[in-house]
């Protein structure tokens, strides 16, 4: 595998797409500190460092599934998965090969988002306000979620013969995971209550307080807040807004999600017949 | 006789549809095995099976000795090369970076060799073209210059001049040639082109629905081609006598009939035979090429099946 893993880095290292990214996500990671910075001085607030400190996990789901469809697109595409295989390698090296270049550049990109960030917003912002535990984990779940989302497209894009398809199905899916995340997430927000105004008999203004049906409790809210919590587009959201309900349960579902993406898509890629 | 490639009955299902039927062939070393099969065939179904890209539904083969259900197969693999197809290149890189890719996957610790490769497949100068830019017959090249890294005594090559110009198509040739005189590498050609194939092959396996028709030598087939008038006599001992006298080549094939491989002058022949008493039953020009050796092999091979049928 490590002779496939060289290959794989070799091509990486000349990948357009990947340059593009790093430098799309480098160049974002540093407008964004410098934008809260000014809104904050013309809106006279006091900016925090970690405002936008994890707002890559919102838009990294797209970017990777952009390279994991190109990249390994390209293989199915040039017909370059053959020549793998016919020199005699294994069909499951193969794939982890593929499955481990595509986390090392979702990681990159990360990387490349978070550390121009804080080498501008600190200087800008000052230090984290919030616990460095806090960060600690959400930085750890925020790389992992990377991780998540080049093991699904990995997964795609290695079953998939078509490039076309593969880039299709990836952007899909990653603009879907973060809108049902959206949808999960205004389901939870739901308020407990809902202030209604009226006029008592006197002409007065009076509020009260009426239940919100929409408001989700019990079983229902619990269902709801995992699916958020497993839904890669729902930690993505968590994480950028740093308003995890269950901080420690996300990389643990991360985790599993990365084992079950991998060993389905090797399995089924160890079956496929390749033309 | 050592094989290099063997297969036992061989058998490849897609749905309902059998693209390989109980095939079995074998492919010696050193040869240039010419795989010959009209559309559909089954020939690239069957280099798809040896390279490993799909299963067999039944059967199985043998690579250098090692059957194809074996863990060490790979240890085989790593003998061979192949272009399936259409050229596997990477359309977004040189010449160079694409041949280093290769090198990397077989894990060579470094470029030795790359630039004679180059050389070898007339690509040494395209410098920082990538391989988009390139023509059809360069790209098919480069696609068997990446087959050649590593070294392999065999080589599979699927259609390889097609689309070629007819240079790029004897550029081909001569490189196959080359390499299998010089290196003694083995191939396995597949291809409908039969002209072609006829100045290459040293071997030839004709395929039709998925079976081996017929496999033969180069020089069988030779023979069984060569220009001839077939004798049907009522002695062939009497024939043979009159035939060293006129000093004309023939082959006695049985009691009765004889090939006689020259233009005879046939009033002469048959007077001469007459004297001694040898009458000429019948007399036939035969004159086969490669191309109607196969279609005869196929046509005869509808024709028992629809006996068969019937």
């Amino acid at each position: 595998m490590s002779k496939l893993l060289s290959a794989n880095f070799l091509r990486l290292k000349k990948n357009k797409v990947f340059w593009g990214g790093l430098i799309l996500m480098a160049a974002w990671g540093i407008f964004v500190p410098v934008k809260l910075h000014m809104d904050a001085a013309q809106m006279n607030y006091a900016d925090r460092v970690e405002d936008g400190f994890f707002g890559c996990a919102m838009f990294m789901g797209i970017f990777i599934s952009v390279f994991c469809s190109l990249f390994i697109g390209t293989e199915y595409n040039d017909g370059t998965m053959r020549n793998k295989i016919i020199v005699g390698g294994k069909r499951s090296a193969i794939y982890l090969a593929g499955a481990a270049v595509s986390c090392a550049a979702g990681l990159a990109m990360c990387a490349a988002y978070l550390l121009p960030y804080l080498c501008v917003g600190m200087p800008l912002m000052g230090t984290f306000s919030v616990p460095g535990e806090e960060i600690f984990l959400t930085t750890l779940t925020v790389l992992l979620l990377s991780a998540v989302f080049s093991s699904v497209f990995t997964c795609i894009a290695m079953v998939c013969q078509n490039k076309a398809a593969t880039a299709v199905i990836c952007i899909l899916l990653a603009f879907g995971s973060l809108m049902s995340g959206m949808i999960l997430n205004q389901m939870l927000e739901a308020p407990e209550t809902h202030t209604y105004y009226s006029l008592d008999g006197n002409g007065e203004m009076i509020s009260f307080e009426e239940p919100n049906p929409k408001y989700l409790k019990g079983t229902k809210r619990e269902i709801i807040q995992s699916l958020y919590d497993i839904n890669p587009g729902g930690q993505a959201i968590q994480c950028a807004n740093m308003t995890a309900v269950n901080p420690l349960r996300l990389p643990l579902y991360s985790l599993g999600i990365i084992v079950l993406a991998t060993g389905a898509g090797a399995v089924l890629f160890q079956k496929r017949d390749l033309k | 006789m050592e094989y290099v490639l063997q297969t036992n009955s061989l058998t490849k299902k897609y749905k309902y549809f059998k693209a390989l039927n109980q095939l079995t062939m074998n492919v010696p070393k050193g040869a240039i095995y010419g795989f010959v099969g009209k559309n559909g065939a089954g020939k690239t179904t069957l280099i798809r099976l040896i390279c490993g890209l799909q299963s067999p539904t039944s059967g199985g083969y043998t690579l250098y000795g090692r059957k194809n259900t074996d863990r060490e197969i790979s240890k085989s693999r790593r003998r061979m090369g192949a272009v399936v197809e259409t050229p596997s290149i990477y359309l977004d890189m040189t010449a160079r970076d694409n041949l280093k890719q290769q090198y990397r996957i077989l894990g060579l610790p470094t470029y030795d060799g790359m630039e004679d490769i180059l050389k070898l497949v007339g690509l040494a100068d395209t410098g920082k073209k990538i391989a988009r830019h390139f023509s059809l017959g360069m790209r098919q090249r480069l696609g068997i210059a990446i087959a050649l890294v590593g070294s392999p005594d065999f080589l599979v090559l699927d259609e390889p001049v097609n689309g070629l110009d007819p240079q790029g198509i004897i550029e081909i040739r001569e490189l196959i040639l080359k390499l299998n005189r010089e290196q003694q590498i083995t191939f396995l050609i597949s291809s409908h082109i039969l002209d072609e194939l006829s100045r290459l092959a040293t071997h030839y396996g004709f395929i039709d629905r998925g079976q081996i028709v017929k496999e033969i030598s180069a020089k069988e087939l030779e023979s069984a081609c060569k220009k001839c008038i077939r004798l049907e006599v009522t002695n062939t001992g009497t024939l043979a006598r009159v035939l060293d006298a006129m000093h004309v080549e023939y082959n006695i094939l049985s009691q009765r009939e004889a090939d006689v491989y020259a233009k005879v002058n046939v009033s002469k022949l048959t007077l001469a035979l007459a004297q001694e008493n040898c009458e000429v039953i019948s007399m036939q020009e035969r004159d086969e090429s490669l191309e109607s050796y196969y279609v005869n092999l196929i046509t005869s091979g509808c024709s028992s099946d629809s006996d068969n049928a019937m």
